[in-house]
């Protein structure tokens, strides 16, 4: 996509999402649009490097939950601002980016990136878990301060509307970085090195590098994105933000919007995180549903559902579909 | 003349299988040199360490009178060096064009900007035939195709030496007579060329002269036609070659 194409794209959809709660008068479903905004940065995060990086990872709540943690201690022990707190918390999360990355950048197999990942996740969890004078373990972190005011704007708990607007702020902000990192040489060398990084090796890209920067850019922008959940939710539990499922929900996000799409993840965050509240009422039955229809639009869909427009296009202009010879499934296109 | 390649014992290894066994190697400045031997010799191997996709265990690689041994592939690339892959490589989620252009952009060490990378890589696509191709997605392309876009790409990249792995097998005769055009027109630009081919007759009347890797070693470097009359040659490589072509 060219970046000026994607710029209008990106600021349509801000501007109309920015009139959401001016329709949308109910808290709770103005607090389910918050979860889905801030689910949709960690989704876009995870997006690059797994989408456009073609590297599984399956750690990348433990930037999500370093982000939110640090930043909660920070302003709650040392009363900070808590824009401060969350910018150290993501400074947190970028440096965790590089220290994970050092091993994987030696690993090519997917399932060794996935376990080394994985199990890098698993450690933060487990210090967040048994560091109980600082989290409070399974019990929980309680009493985080919300936002700190910007100007006659102030943040509470009782309210989600302002909240909803910094989310969307984040969203927007990190949608106009992945685009312009896509378009930039960067964003070329990427490409490169994920359709195949001997090839990009011998023409020059440093893999090394490129690997690093985006594991630093990813986990700096899932951290952020913790840091804002923490001081919106103003409780962590370390299995309600470090626990498996929430790469589990990443991933969904990923797949059932586009993996390697500009705007799929953040389709699949609003979709799932509506999606699971709408199917809240069907008791047990709501992630029997929810899997059936995973797996349903990964087979029908396998870019994704912002897929649809285009497929829609080419069918009706009898162009070659996308499922066709020409398209490559996104996890099977790399190298072995 | 002056050597812009040069290896000496360069050896290496699988297990103890010796691929490459105290190999002596120069390739002068400007020249097109065939790479011949059997099947499992070791060429794609030389060219892995040459290139730095593999590292030798024993040896020394000199590029242009400096040391590259311990240099990674892409600086080696970013140093003039540069090569294609037997089996095609390309970055599929790209057009053709953006190929070329990921290896102008990286593979020169000189800042440029990124019209002038297009501009390059539109002459490297030019140059290896495949310009009217410049906008269509690179997995849509025919084996020949995907061959010349190999090609294509290690031109953009700025390199002074060209390591080229059977870039002609799998062509059609018309895409032959092509490959050839574009190889000799890449001679003439200053390119230097090393290229393993087992398409005969072109590799006979492209090269200037041929070396012959055989057990780990360069056996001979000589003129093509000596090389063709060579009792060991014969021996260890063309009579193979006959029957299996
Ligand atoms: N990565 C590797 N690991 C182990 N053995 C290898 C590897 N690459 C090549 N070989 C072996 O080295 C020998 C030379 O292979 P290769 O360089 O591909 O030969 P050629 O290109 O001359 O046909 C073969 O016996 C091959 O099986
Ligand atoms: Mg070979």
């Amino acid at each position: 996509m060219k970046l000026k194409s994607a710029l209008i794209q990106i600021t349509i959809a801000t501007v109309l999402a920015a009139l959401v709660p001016l329709v949308i008068h109910s808290e709770y479903a103005l607090h389910v649009a918050v979860l889905a905004l801030i689910f949709a940065v960690l989704a876009a995060s995870w997006n690059l490097v797994s989408g456009y990086g073609g590297m599984f990872t399956f750690g990348h709540q433990a930037f999500f939950g370093l982000g939110a943690y640090v930043s909660a201690l920070l302003a709650m022990h040392l009363g900070i601002s808590t824009y401060l707190s969350i910018m150290i918390g993501t400074v947190f999360a970028m440096v965790a980016g590089v220290v994970i990355c050092l091993p994987v950048l030696r690993l090519r197999g997917a399932p060794y990136i996935a376990i080394a990942t994985l199990a890098f996740a698993e450690i933060v969890k487990l210090i967040a878990d048994n560091l109980t004078s600082l989290t409070h373990g399974e019990s929980g972190l309680a009493g985080i301060p919300p936002l700190s005011p910007i100007g006659a704007m102030t943040f509470s708990i009782a309210d989600s509307r302002p909240y909803y607007y910094c989310a969307l702020v984040l969203l927007a902000v990190t949608m106009v970085l992945v685009a312009a990192v896509l378009a930039s040489p960067i964003g070329l060398a990427f490409g490169a090195i994920r359709d195949s990084q001997d090839a990009a090796e011998s023409i020059g890209v440093d893999v090394t590098k490129y690997k690093v920067l985006l594991f630093m850019l990813s986990s700096a922008l899932a951290g952020m994105a913790g840091g804002l959940f923490a001081h919106y939710v103003t409780v962590l539990t370390p299995s309600s933000i470090l626990g498996i499922d929430v790469m589990v929900q990443i991933i969904a996000m990923a797949l059932i919007g586009g993996l390697g799409t500009l705007f799929g993840p953040v389709v699949g965050a609003i979709i799932l995180t509506v999606g699971l509240e709408l199917l809240r009422s069907l008791g047990d039955y709501q992630l029997m549903l929810y899997g059936a229809l995973l797996v349903i639009i990964i087979i029908v869909l396998p870019r994704g559902l912002s897929s649809l427009p285009m497929l829609i296009a080419s069918a009706a202009t009898k162009q070659p579909s996308l499922r066709g010879e020409s398209w490559k499934h996104p996890i099977k296109q790399r190298e072995p | 003349m002056a050597a812009l390649l040069q290896l000496k014992e360069v050896t290496k290894a699988f297990g103890s299988l010796r691929v490459l066994d105290a190999l002596d190697l120069e390739v002068d400045k400007g020249e097109i040199r065939g790479l011949i031997g059997p099947n499992g010799a070791g060429k794609t191997t030389l060219f892995n360490v040459i290139a730095g996709a593999l590292r030798g265990d024993h040896g020394v690689i000199t590029l242009d009178g400096s040391e590259i041994t311990h240099f990674g592939s892409a600086n080696r690339c970013r140093r003039g060096l540069a090569r294609t892959f037997q089996v095609p490589k390309l970055f599929v989620g790209m057009t053709v064009l953006e190929n070329a252009e990921v290896a102008a952009l990286f593979g020169n060490p000189g800042h440029q900007s990124r019209s002038e990378a297009v501009a390059r890589a539109r002459w490297a696509l030019n140059l290896a035939g495949i310009g009217e191709l410049a906008g269509a997605k690179a997995s849509v392309l025919t084996t020949g195709q995907r061959k010349m876009l190999e090609l294509a790409r290690a031109i953009a990249t700025g390199a002074k030496l060209l390591l080229l792995d059977e870039v002609m097998a799998g062509l059609n005769p018309t895409e032959l007579q092509h490959a050839c055009d574009s190889l000799r027109a890449l001679q003439t630009t200053g390119f230097t060329i090393l290229m393993v081919e087992h398409v005969m007759q072109a590799l006979m009347s492209l090269s200037h002269r041929v070396s012959v890797l055989f057990s780990g070693k360069i056996i001979m470097t000589d003129v093509p036609e000596r090389v063709a009359c060579d009792p060991r040659v014969i021996e260890a490589y063309l009579g193979k070659a006959r029957g299996v072509a």
